[in-house]
C-alpha cells in the first residue's frame, strides 16, 4: 500500500510530462489552423507524380529542383 | 398576346435554373465543357463568352487565363484533387478572378522592413492574407509554388484563416513576382493593415488554449485522486493515506487556482476596483474559499476538503469562457477580411513633367505603363498603396474593379454597383461630379475619380468600424449554465459546514465529518458542468448535419423564444441576381434582344441574355440539322449602341433592335401596343422593371426584370408568424420594390422597410421596441453590422463571404427552410438543457439531503457521482432535434413563389 507515495507522484510527473508536451504544441501554434493539416495528408501521394513537370523545368532552367 | 417560352430557358421557378448547371458540374467536372459549362470552374458558360470548335469553354477570361496557366505548370492534377475536395464539400463553383495587378506596393522597401523577417538561411519570410481559396485543392496547389516559381522556398496555406505564409529567397525573385504568379493562378495577396494586432491576437489564443489545457489535465487528476481518498475514507485508510491524498488534492486545486485560474482572481479584482458587478466575482470568491477552507481543513488534519470541485470548475468555467473569446476574437478579425471590399492598391494618375518621376510613392511603384495625355503633360498610372491616396489624388479604376476610395467621379457618367455598401441590387448612375464611394464597383467602361478621402475615413471603412463595434459592445449573455454554477460552489460549502456544524453536537465529528464528505461528493458539479455542453454540442452536431452551423450555445439559447425576425431581402428571401421573371412578346423580338444585349455588362443585358440567349441557339439546332452556327451568326448585332440610363440599340440583320426602358421607347417614339403598356403595368405593380424591345421602331416585346423570391419564401414567413415570430423586411433596395416583396409574402404594411443604408439597418436592428430576441437574417455586406448587432445574426449560403464570419449561425443550404430548421433546433436544445439542468439540480438536491440525513456514505454517493453525469449524457444525446415538426410535402416547384402568382 505504501507504493501509493511513489506512484502518485509518478502519475502525476507522467501527465505534467504530457501537460508539457501539450504546452509545447499550443506555443508552436498546432491549433492555429486545425483545418488545413488534414487535407494536406491527403496531398502528400499525389504531390511525387506531378514532379514531372518541375523535372522538366528544372532541365530547361539547368537547375535541380529536387528539394521538397 | 402573351407566348411565354418553355420554362427551361428562364422560368423564374427557381430550382431547377440553378440547380441544372451546377448538377452537371459536380457529376462531370474537368469535362463538363462538353455540356456547356466552364472548364475551369463548372458554371454554365454564357454566350457571349462561347467560342464555337472550341473543346474547353470558359465562362470568363479569369478561368480561362487560370486553366492556362495551370496546364503550362504541369499541374493540371488540380481539377483532379477538386474533383475529390467535392465529394467532400461544396465551394468550388466559383468562377477565377485574375487581376492581372503588378502587385509593385509588395516590394516597398518600408513594406518590407515592416512586415516580413528573414530567417538562419537568408530566406525572407511573410505572412500575407490570400484571397479565391475555395477548398483543399487550392491548398494543394499553392503549396506545390515552391516548385514551379523559381526562389520560392515555401508556401504554407492557413484554410480556415485564409492566410498564406511565403517563404522566398530575395536575391532569386521578387515578391511582386511571386503575387503575380499567385494572381495568374485567381489567388490575391493583400498585405496585412496591422500585422502586430494580428500578432497579438494570435499570442492571446495561445494563451487561452494553455489554459484551458491545463485545467482540464488538473482536473482530471484532481478527480483520480478525489476517489482515492473517498473510497478510502470508507474502509478505514490510514491517516497518513488520507493527509497524503488531501494534500495531492490541495496541490493540484492550488496550482487550477494560481496558473489557469488566475483570470478569474484578476478579473475579480479588477471588478471590485472599478465596481461593477461582474460574473467573476462570485466565481472568484467560490474558488479561494473552497481552496482556502481545503489548505484550513488539512493542516488542522480535520474535516474534508473540496479542492477537486474547485480544479473541475476552474476548467468547465474556462471552456465557456474560450467560446465567448473566440467569437470576440472572429469580431475582430472580420474587420481585416472585409477590407478586400475595397481593393489594397489604387491606380494613381501622374501628371508628370518629361522624364522625371513624378510625384508618386519614392519611385517605388514606377512600373505603370506611361501614355499620352490629353494635354501638354504626360501621364502615367502609378500603382500605389490605399492608404497612400490623399485628397486631390486622381485614381483611375479599371472597368469592373471597385473604388479604392470615396470621391467625385470626374469622367463620362458611370454606372456603379454599391450592393456591397447599400443593398441596392440595381447598379446607380453616377453623373460626371457625383459621389462615389469607396467599394462600389464600376461597371461597363472605366473612370477616373478625384479623392476626398481615403483609408480610414471612407464611409466603407466607417461601415467596417462599425461592424467591429456592434460585434464587440454585444452584451455577452449570462448563460443559464453560468448563472447556476456561479452560486454553486459557495452553496454547497455553506450546506457542508451547516451539515458539520449541525450534526456534531448530536452524532459525534466522525459522523458529522462523513455526512459532510458524502454531501460534498454527491453534490459534485461534474452533472450540473456537463449538462448544458452535452446538450450544446450534440444540438450542434444535429444541426451541422442539416445544413445548420451555430457558433455557439448561447446563440440556441438566445433563438429558443420568438420574437422578432429582421430579414433582409437582397439573397434572402430572393434569390439575389437578376432575372426575367415573365415576358410578353415574339421569340424573334426577345432572341434579338438577347444578341443585343449580349454586347453589355450591364446586369439586366446580362439577365436577358441568360433568359433567351440560349433559346436562340436552341432554335436554331432544332430548326435544321447544322444550323446552329447559321441562326448564331443572323443573330449577330451590329453597331451598337449603350445610352446609360436608357437602354441599347443595335442592328441585327436589318433590323433596328432596341432594348430599354420606357422612356427610351418614348424618346425614340417607339409604338407601343396596349396590351404592352397594360403588361409593363402590371410589372411595376409586382415591384418588376419592365423592359421594352422594339424591332423598327415597334414594341414586339416586354421583359420584367426583377430579384425573384425563393420558392420556400412565403410558407416558411406564414410558419414562422404562426409559431409567434414578429417578422419584419429591412431591405436596402427601393421602398416600392420592398413593399411588393412584403405584399407577396404576407407581411404587414408597418413592418416592411425599404431603403436602408447599412447605418440604418443597424439602427433597425438596435431599436427598442421590437420584442427579443432580435434574429437578423442578411448575407450581403451591407448587412455585417446589423448581423453582428442583433442578438442571433444569421447568414445564409451564398452570400458574402464576411458574413459568415459575422454571424452567429450560417445555413449552408438556400432557401429560408434552413432557417426554421435552426429556430426550431434552437428550442428542442434549449429544452433539453433545461431538462438537464433541471435532472442535475433535482440530483444533487437530494443526493444532499439523502447525506444531510446520513442516508448516503461517501462510497455509496462516490459511485452515484458518475450515474448523474451518465443520465445527463444520455438526455443529452437524445433530446435535441433540428428536425420540421411537418412538411408540406404538396409544394410544387413554383407554387411557393408569391410574386409570380401576383
Amino acid at each position: 500500500m505504501e507504493l501509493v507515495f511513489v506512484a502518485l507522484p509518478v502519475a502525476l510527473l507522467v501527465g505534467g510530462a504530457a501537460l508539457a508536451a501539450f504546452v509545447w504544441a499550443a506555443r508552436d501554434d498546432q491549433f492555429e489552423d486545425l483545418d488545413t493539416p488534414p487535407r494536406r495528408a491527403i496531398f502528400d501521394d499525389v504531390e511525387v507524380r506531378s514532379g514531372r513537370a518541375a523535372e522538366q523545368r528544372g532541365k530547361s532552367e539547368g537547375k535541380s529542383l529536387d528539394t521538397h | 398576346m402573351e407566348q411565354p417560352f418553355p420554362p427551361q430557358a428562364g422560368a423564374p421557378s427557381g430550382d431547377e435554373v440553378f440547380e441544372g448547371p451546377k448538377g452537371a458540374g459536380d457529376a462531370e467536372g474537368v469535362h463538363a465543357a462538353l455540356d456547356g459549362a466552364c472548364a475551369h470552374c463548372g458554371l454554365p458558360v454564357p454566350p457571349v463568352e462561347r467560342r464555337s470548335g472550341d473543346p474547353l469553354q470558359f465562362c470568363c477570361g479569369g478561368c480561362r487565363a487560370v486553366h492556362g496557366a495551370l496546364h503550362e505548370c504541369g499541374l493540371e492534377q488540380y481539377y483532379e484533387m477538386r474533383e475529390r475536395e467535392r465529394a467532400i464539400e461544396e465551394g468550388a463553383d466559383e468562377p477565377a478572378l485574375v487581376t492581372g495587378r503588378g502587385f509593385e506596393h509588395l516590394d516597398d522597401a518600408r513594406f518590407i522592413e515592416a512586415q516580413t523577417s528573414v530567417d538562419q538561411a537568408g530566406v525572407r519570410r511573410v505572412e500575407l492574407r490570400i484571397d479565391g481559396l475555395r477548398c483543399g485543392a487550392c491548398i494543394w496547389l499553392l503549396e506545390a509554388m515552391p516548385r514551379i516559381v523559381r526562389g520560392v522556398v515555401s508556401v504554407r496555406v492557413d484554410s480556415a484563416r485564409g492566410i498564406v505564409r511565403i517563404g522566398w529567397d530575395e536575391r532569386a525573385v521578387q515578391l511582386s513576382a511571386i503575387a503575380r504568379r499567385f494572381d495568374a493562378l485567381g489567388y490575391q495577396l493583400h498585405p496585412f493593415g496591422d500585422p502586430e494586432a494580428v500578432a497579438r491576437e494570435r499570442a492571446a489564443n495561445r494563451a487561452w488554449i494553455v489554459r484551458m489545457g491545463v485545467a482540464g489535465a488538473i482536473a482530471s487528476n484532481a478527480m483520480a485522486v478525489a476517489f482515492a481518498l473517498y473510497g478510502g475514507l470508507l474502509s478505514d485508510m490510514a491517516v497518513s493515506f488520507r493527509l497524503f491524498f488531501q494534500w495531492c488534492s490541495v496541490a493540484l486545486a492550488v496550482l487550477a487556482v494560481a496558473w489557469p485560474g488566475r483570470i478569474f482572481l484578476t478579473n475579480a479584482v479588477a471588478a471590485l476596483r472599478a465596481r461593477t458587478p461582474h460574473m467573476d466575482v462570485p466565481v472568484a470568491f467560490g474558488l479561494v474559499a473552497a481552496v482556502g477552507a481545503g489548505i484550513v481543513a488539512t493542516v488542522q488534519g480535520t474535516g474534508s476538503i473540496y479542492c477537486e470541485s474547485a480544479a473541475m470548475l476552474v476548467f468547465l468555467l474556462l471552456v465557456g469562457r474560450y467560446v465567448q473569446y473566440g467569437r470576440q476574437r472572429r469580431a475582430r478579425e472580420q474587420v481585416e477580411l472585409l477590407l478586400a471590399i475595397v481593393p489594397s492598391v489604387a491606380r494613381k494618375v501622374v501628371r508628370a513633367v518629361d522624364g522625371v518621376g513624378g510625384t508618386g510613392m519614392d519611385g517605388t511603384g514606377m512600373s505603370g505603363e506611361a501614355r499620352e495625355g490629353t494635354g501638354m503633360s504626360r501621364e502615367r498610372i502609378v500603382e500605389v498603396a490605399m492608404d497612400a491616396l490623399e485628397a486631390g489624388d486622381l485614381v483611375e479604376i479599371p472597368a469592373n474593379e471597385a473604388c479604392p476610395a470615396d470621391g467625385r467621379l470626374v469622367t463620362e457618367s458611370a454606372h456603379f454597383d454599391l450592393s456591397h455598401l447599400t443593398g441596392e441590387s440595381q447598379p446607380v448612375r453616377v453623373e460626371r461630379g457625383g459621389p462615389v464611394y469607396a467599394g462600389a464597383r464600376v461597371l461597363e467602361s472605366p473612370a477616373r475619380i478625384e479623392v476626398a478621402v481615403a483609408g480610414g475615413e471612407t464611409r466603407a471603412a466607417r461601415l467596417l468600424e462599425l461592424v467591429r463595434e456592434a460585434g464587440e459592445r454585444r452584451a455577452p449573455i449570462v448563460e443559464l449554465a453560468d448563472r447556476v454554477s456561479a452560486f454553486f460552489l459557495p452553496t454547497i460549502v455553506v450546506a457542508a459546514a451547516v451539515t458539520i456544524a449541525w450534526w456534531w453536537p448530536r452524532v459525534g465529528a466522525d459522523e458529522a465529518m462523513a455526512r459532510a464528505v458524502a454531501m460534498l461528493v454527491v453534490t459534485c458539479p461534474c452533472a450540473l458542468g456537463l449538462a448544458t455542453p452535452l446538450a450544446v454540442v450534440a444540438g450542434i452536431g444535429k444541426g451541422a448535419r442539416r445544413g445548420v452551423l451555430v457558433k455557439g450555445g448561447d446563440v440556441l439559447e438566445r433563438a429558443s423564444k420568438p420574437g422578432t425576425l429582421v430579414l433582409d431581402k437582397t439573397g434572402t428571401l430572393t434569390e439575389g441576381r437578376t432575372r426575367a421573371i415573365r415576358w410578353t412578346g415574339s421569340e424573334s423580338a426577345l432572341a434579338a434582344a438577347a444578341a443585343v444585349e449580349m454586347h453589355s455588362a450591364h446586369p439586366i443585358a446580362r439577365a436577358v441574355v441568360d433568359a433567351f440567349g440560349g433559346r436562340a441557339a436552341e432554335d436554331g439546332a432544332a430548326s435544321a440539322a447544322g444550323a446552329a452556327g447559321a441562326v448564331q451568326e443572323i443573330l449577330e448585332a451590329r453597331d451598337v449602341r449603350e445610352l446609360p440610363g436608357l437602354g441599347i440599340e443595335a442592328r441585327v440583320g436589318k433590323r433596328l433592335v432596341r432594348v430599354g426602358s420606357a422612356r427610351f421607347m418614348r424618346e425614340r417614339s417607339a409604338i407601343v401596343a396596349e396590351a404592352f403598356g397594360a403588361f409593363a403595368e402590371g410589372c411595376k405593380v409586382a415591384g418588376l422593371a419592365p423592359l421594352f424591345v422594339s424591332v423598327d421602331g415597334r414594341v414586339e416585346a416586354v421583359v420584367a426584370i426583377g430579384d425573384p423570391l425563393r420558392p420556400d419564401a412565403r410558407s416558411t414567413v406564414s410558419r414562422l408568424r404562426r409559431a409567434g415570430w414578429r417578422v419584419v423586411l429591412a431591405s436596402g433596395d427601393d421602398p416600392v420594390v420592398a413593399m411588393g416583396v412584403a405584399k407577396a409574402l404576407g407581411i404587414e404594411g408597418r413592418d416592411a422597410h425599404g431603403g436602408l443604408s447599412p447605418e440604418e439597418k443597424l439602427a433597425f436592428v438596435q431599436r427598442g421596441d421590437f420584442a427579443r430576441p432580435v434574429v437578423m437574417v442578411g448575407d450581403g455586406v451591407n448587412d455585417l453590422a446589423a448581423l453582428a448587432a442583433a442578438d442571433v445574426g444569421v447568414a445564409v449560403r451564398n452570400g458574402a463571404q464576411a458574413s459568415h464570419h459575422v454571424a452567429d449561425v450560417c445555413l449552408a443550404a438556400r432557401g429560408l427552410r434552413p432557417l426554421e430548421r435552426f429556430l426550431v433546433g434552437a428550442r428542442s436544445t434549449m429544452g433539453a438543457i433545461k431538462v438537464n439542468l433541471a435532472v442535475s439540480v433535482l440530483y444533487n438536491a437530494a443526493g444532499g439531503v439523502l447525506a444531510f440525513a446520513g442516508l448516503v456514505n461517501p462510497l455509496v454517493a462516490a459511485v452515484l457521482m458518475p450515474l448523474s453525469g451518465l443520465t445527463v449524457l444520455v438526455l443529452a444525446l437524445r433530446l435535441p432535434s433540428f428536425e420540421l415538426p411537418e412538411m408540406d410535402h404538396a409544394r410544387g416547384p413554383g407554387r411557393g413563389d408569391g410574386r409570380e402568382n401576383g
